[in-house]
């Protein structure tokens, strides 16, 4: 995620490059045909440029919103991740009657956050499609996450492992059915927060809404040389590149919204979010916070 | 494999390219059980140590909850720092990712992985633009070792069989034979590439002869251009990792300072073998591969 107040050009222009080099061409052959060659028919200057332009913007604005609603949905599916795994961290500690009388230092409540350190680790990986055992190793230890290695959904797994330890809690008297009911809502709502997740992953933008503009876009910026040959002659390569630039940078901006989850710049910043709840539940549990906050990197946050 | 000590030297530059390149590093950390370095080379006339020091703990974040992975900063000029460190690590894999597009033409450009892969005796991994960093986290199925020529050796293959072997996967031996053309006899004067498929099917064949786990290898031959075709291998054989000679890889014409250009659209990662290293190779590997 950005956080700088400009978006570098050298990050922009390989994206934009091919087209904007494509169109300053036609452009200069346009404007010389014209203005040397006494091509007049090249310029159309009834040709409805404006109403055009409007109509692109209108998808484009569409195209935009659309992409931004799933990056903010991503964003607020992690701040509840955030609230959630704080949320189940104290009621691990404080929730299992387990005879000690300081909480904190009971092991099954320290295992069970455990767990959920590393379903957050977990979720993010498998978002990513990035491999999760050898932070699952650091943070579980190297028996608890081989046994993970076994399913293709890792979150998944470890949200079943928890319920699985509190049962065994349960069986063994540390939780009655009114706790059991609270903390099981909580591991719901970790459920519904990977799968509303995995639906952003695996569900594209309609591809209608990525394919119409960006051929308008196209099109537009092919006319507009011929719009504006007529009044601005050799100068209209200049003006037709800022305007071609403005649309194409608008598209662009949009598709690299629209995968909040595909490992670029423009992710939510999952490792970071991460980060954040790892360190609030090992503080919650008294153990020493040895990691340090994840800052911008050049201006990004990953 | 757990004779062998594993280590991975990721150099950053915190180019999106590195940070893309995260995945990759992750699956070859869990497959190998290696040991992780980043790397980073600052100069310290553009930042600042606390600067650096924020960024490089930053990037990458998550390997901190690695069993074993430690930062190293080093200032001074990139291509001489990432090379003493290279030099001071045994066994040591060194992951380069390509630096980021920027669509405008480099005429003075010299690559950094072609003069470090000059420069060091190590050998390195990398990525490529192209390549959809998007893959699979789970291990690795299908490795690839792409032959030219014998004079280049066949350390390349001793490894990629070794790392095949290890991983239960399935080995690819790539090869193609270019067209005809004027320029071929002369090329025969300095090398005893084959010329047709037939012979290089028979030269595969008598390096599958001596593999340990024949089964489970695969020769694909072709003819053309090289670098067309490679991509059509490498997608009929779903390789996920190709491993070529540090000879081949450093292959190009004279006015190129960069990485052999059949390699640029290369879909898969890509491991330059050194001639004598073998931080890829189990000591059982090399004692069952005796290769000419």
């Amino acid at each position: 995620m950005m956080v700088r107040d400009q978006l570098s050009l050298k990050r922009l222009w390989p994206q934009a490059s091919k087209r904007l080099m494509l169109l300053l061409a036609f452009d200069c052959t346009i404007a010389v045909l014209y203005s040397v060659y006494d091509f007049k028919f090249l310029a159309l200057s009834g040709l409805p440029l404006a109403p055009l332009g409007s109509a692109i913007t209108i998808f484009l604005a569409f195209r935009t919103n659309a992409a931004y609603g799933r990056w903010w949905e991503a964003r607020q599916l992690w701040g509840s991740l955030v609230n959630t795994s704080r949320t189940l961290a104290r009621q691990f500690l404080t929730m299992l009657d387990d005879g000690l009388e300081d909480a904190e230092l009971a092991p099954l409540g320290r295992r069970l956050v455990l767990y959920q350190i590393a379903f957050v680790h977990a979720l993010r990986c498998h978002l990513r499609r990035q491999n999760p055992f050898p932070e699952l190793v650091g943070v579980l230890g190297v028996d608890d996450a081989e046994l993970l290695r076994a399913y293709g959904n890792v979150p998944a797994a470890i949200n079943l492992k928890i319920g699985r330890l509190l049962k065994q809690a349960r069986h063994q008297g540390m939780l009655d059915s009114f706790r059991w009911i609270s903390i099981d809502e909580n591991l719901t709502a970790l459920s519904n927060i990977q799968g509303a997740c995995e639906r952003i992953k695996n569900t594209p933008l309609p591809r209608q809404f990525d394919y119409l503009p960006r051929l308008l876009v196209n099109a537009f910026c092919w006319l507009v040389p011929l719009g504006l040959v007529g009044e601005l002659g050799l100068m209209t390569p200049v003006a037709s590149v800022l305007i071609s630039f403005t649309f194409i940078a608008a598209d662009v901006v949009s598709r690299e919204i629209e995968d909040p989850f595909e490992n670029t710049i423009h992710d939510t910043p999952m490792t970071s979010l991460s980060r954040t709840i790892e360190k609030n539940l090992r503080e919650q549990m008294n153990l020493p916070n040895t990691l340090r906050d994840v800052h911008p990197v050049d201006g990004f946050v990953y | 494999m757990t004779d062998n000590v594993h280590h991975v030297i990721f150099a950053i530059n915190f180019s999106d390219a590195c940070h893309a390149a995260i995945p990759s590093v992750a699956r070859i950390v869990d497959t190998l059980s290696a040991r992780l370095t980043i790397l980073h080379v600052y100069d310290p006339r553009k930042k600042t140590f606390r600067e650096v020091d924020s960024m490089l703990h930053s990037f990458f974040a998550e390997a901190d909850n690695y069993p074993h992975c430690e930062r190293q900063m080093i200032s001074g000029p990139v291509f001489e720092g990432i090379a003493e460190f290279c030099r001071q690590q045994k066994n040591a894999l060194l992951f380069l990712p390509a630096s980021d597009r920027i669509d405008l033409p480099r005429p003075f450009h010299r690559s950094l992985r072609s003069r470090i892969l000059r420069a060091l005796p190590a050998s390195m991994w990398t990525l490529n633009r192209t390549q959809n960093l998007v893959s699979s986290p789970g291990t690795i199925k299908h490795v690839a070792a792409w032959l030219t020529r014998p004079e280049e050796g066949l350390d390349h293959v001793r490894q990629a069989a070794a790392h095949a072997e290890m991983m239960d996967a399935t080995l690819h031996l790539l090869c193609v034979v270019p067209n005809v053309n004027e320029g071929t006899l002369g090329a025969t004067m300095f090398s005893a590439a084959p010329l047709g498929t037939e012979y290089a099917m028979t030269w595969l064949n008598s390096i599958v002869v001596r593999l340990p786990n024949r089964q489970n290898v695969k020769i694909h031959v072709t003819q053309g251009n090289r670098k067309r075709m490679l991509g059509k291998l490498l997608r009929q054989s779903q390789a996920e990792l190709l491993m070529v000679s540090r000879q081949s890889a450093l292959e190009s014409d004279s006015f190129r300072a960069a990485l052999n250009p059949t390699f640029e659209d290369c879909s898969s990662a890509l491991i330059c073998v050194a001639e004598e290293n073998s931080s890829l190779l189990t000591k059982t590997g090399l004692g069952s591969l005796k290769l000419a």
